[in-house]
């Protein structure tokens, strides 16, 4: 193979991308039309204003007053609040980083003790025993950040001291840490699938492509250069990768656009990056077989479906069994940027790890096939 | 001897021979397209290959340029055997198929860069190069139109200009001003003329018979895949007693229509 015969193959196949109508619209407007389109009709979902917020308390109370329990049944009674009960913090804040809860509340060890202070000394504050409870609040509900508070007080003295409002007590609210929540929208759920969703239509337009070239005889024509079998299929290679790369950018562009966004750090984009490269080249492949067993451009067309129909149901945004999906290539991108972006999983994760070494084996496999099968029955 | 080993493909060329064909054939199932065919082209030679729809100019063509492999028989180009040696023979020459198949999607510069870059040109040699071709053959003002715009006889001739741009040895011209408007076809007549001029070997494959009277220092005529008959136009008229190529042609092949097979 020569470096240089497939950079002029590639940018040939680049330039065809952005010059044929059908190219373009299927590799890149087609992308760009899916993701605006699913945004915008399934973004909202799942993600509608709230009248009741969700708050984890975690009692931390080692006294034996009762003070805790009556302070939980005043906020359980609150008509604003859900209380969510949790026996740890990690859960806790895992689940509100995940957006499932909107505040989490931490009573203190001495809170008990702290009540029973202030009841024996009402008027003398010099005799209380000062605490105050921990807030984790969602940054992301304006509601919650600034109503949380003064809510919690109000029922804070009316714990102690009902009837009276405004009271002055030894228990305090603790300056709130905001956390970063996410909220996942009908879209987010689809987002990762809409990437394997994109790349599978690479099948059609490689298949399409090279079904022309043979048509027309420029295979032929190119067969009479230097140029080798390895340098064209190189080059399809290669510019279908690019396309996808183009493909992911704009997804995930457009997505951000309307509403996803994963708190995800850059790795994780890096990785979605290199996933949807290794799955263009398992495409690819499957265009080659798809070329090779066509007769002309139109039933190449009709042909690629063999291949996207099935990955497009068992991989994509339209969730199938396991059993079932684990059979297409298009499964193993999305379960893996699934598990990234809505999960939470480390790109170290044997989740990552188990999908990516599956993805490679069978895009290497599926290439391998379709050069093989393009040889021998592609260019007759 | 046909050639000696040796390190580079331009010393190895035959200081006389371009082409050498021994006994070719080439068969399609029970059809012969090639039929024990010999002949020998010399350097610096254009040659043209005449015969009726299907007589096996075209598969000959193939062969000599590694798309098909022959049945039984030798061939060489430049002195490189094209079952053995496809990449030193794919070199040393430039095809320029019948079809003329481009790339709609390319401009008229892009599709003959992109042959020249698939012949390993280095740019700057490549940009001359593709400018000459183009100032040569008419294309200039078209350069830059994706080719899909261009009419028959402007595909043609960038046809020509993807096939030649690495300026090679050898071209084999498979009837390249078919459909063409006379105009034009007198353009390609003269770019054809002036390969001649710097000592190129062609072989050129075609209907007209005023072309290959015009062009050719020998003609060959094949039917039924056979070699029927060779010589200069001069003295294949004398020989068959004609005024012209073309009644020469009629004379040997016969007035019956042929179909393609």
């Amino acid at each position: 193979m020569n470096g240089k015969r497939i950079i002029a193959l590639m940018k040939k196949e680049i330039k065809k991308a952005f010059r044929d109508p059908a190219t373009l619209f299927m590799a890149l407007l087609f992308p760009m039309i899916l993701t605006l389109v699913f945004g915008i009709a399934f973004g909202a979902i799942g993600t509608g204003t709230e009248t009741s917020y969700d708050v984890a308390i975690i009692d931390m109370d080692t006294t034996s007053h009762v003070w805790a329990d009556n302070f939980i049944g005043n906020v359980s009674s609150n008509e604003m609040l859900r209380v969510v009960n949790y026996t740890d913090n990690a859960t806790a804040q895992r689940d509100l980083s995940e957006g499932q809860i909107d505040a989490i509340i931490i009573i203190p060890a001495n809170f008990g003790d702290s009540c029973q202070s202030f009841l024996a000394n009402p008027s003398n504050s010099s005799a209380w025993i000062n605490t105050s409870l921990a807030l984790y609040l969602d940054s992301g509900s304006m509601i919650i950040t600034q109503a949380l508070p003064p809510v919690l007080y109000a029922v804070l003295v009316d714990t102690l001291v009902p009837g009276v409002s405004g009271a002055y007590l030894p228990v305090s609210i603790g300056m709130p840490a905001l956390v970063s929540a996410s909220r996942l929208s009908q879209f987010d759920y689809m987002a990762p699938g809409l990437i394997a969703y994109a790349s599978i239509f690479l099948t059609m337009t490689v298949a399409q492509s090279v079904s022309s070239d043979k048509e027309k005889g420029l295979l032929k024509r190119i067969n009479v250069t230097p140029a080798t079998a390895g340098d064209v299929m190189a080059s399809y290679a290669v510019s279908n990768m690019m396309i996808a790369a183009m493909q992911t950018a704009i997804i995930f562009s457009l997505a951000a656009i309307v509403g996803f966004r994963p708190m995800v750090g850059f790795e994780s984009y890096l990785v979605a990056f290199g996933m949807a490269l290794v799955f263009a080249l398992c495409n690819v492949g499957f265009g080659l077989i798809t070329a090779s067993l066509a007769k002309n451009t139109g039933s190449a067309t009709g042909i690629s479906f063999l291949f996207i129909i099935p990955q497009m149901f068992f991989g994509t945004f339209i969730t199938m069994p396991k059993d079932v999906s684990q059979f297409a290539p298009s499964y193993y991108i999305t379960d893996a940027l699934t598990s990234l972006f809505l999960r939470g999983a480390s790109i170290f994760s044997s989740t990552i790890f188990f999908d990516l070494a599956v993805l490679v084996i069978l895009s290497i496999s599926v290439f391998l096939a379709g050069v093989l099968v393009y040889r021998k029955f592609g260019n007759k | 001897m046909i050639r000696a080993e040796k390190s580079s493909n331009q010393e190895n060329i035959h200081p006389t021979i371009g082409i050498v064909i021994d006994n070719l054939v080439k068969r399609f199932e029970d059809i012969v397209a090639v039929d024990h065919l010999s002949l020998e082209i010399q350097k610096g030679e254009l040659f043209a290959l005449l015969g009726p729809n299907g007589a096996g100019k075209t598969t000959t063509i193939k062969i000599l340029c590694g798309l098909l492999e022959a049945t039984s028989g030798t061939a060489h180009v430049g002195g490189f055997d094209v079952r053995k040696q496809m990449e030193k023979v794919k070199a040393l020459i430039g095809v320029c198929p019948q079809e003329a198949p481009v790339f709609p999607y390319l401009t008229g510069r892009e599709n003959i860069e992109l042959f020249g870059a698939l012949h390993g040109m280095p740019k700057a040699k490549l940009k001359e190069r593709v400018d000459d071709l183009l100032k040569k053959l008419f294309l200039e003002e078209h350069a830059s139109r994706l080719v899909q715009k261009y009419s028959g006889g402007l595909v043609r001739r960038a046809s020509i200009a993807m096939a030649l741009v690495q300026d090679p040895e050898i071209a084999f011209l498979d009837e390249p001003t078919v459909a063409m408007d006379p105009q034009s076809r007198r353009a390609v007549w003269d770019f054809i003329k002036d390969l001649k001029a710097q000592g190129k070997t062609v072989v050129l494959t075609t209907h007209y018979m005023e072309e290959a009277e015009q062009l050719a220092d020998r003609i060959g005529i094949i039917d039924h895949g056979k070699l029927i008959a060779i010589g200069t136009p001069d003295q294949l008229k004398t020989a068959n007693n004609c005024k012209n190529i073309e009644e020469v042609f009629l004379k040997l092949t016969g007035r019956q229509i042929r179909e393609e097979n």
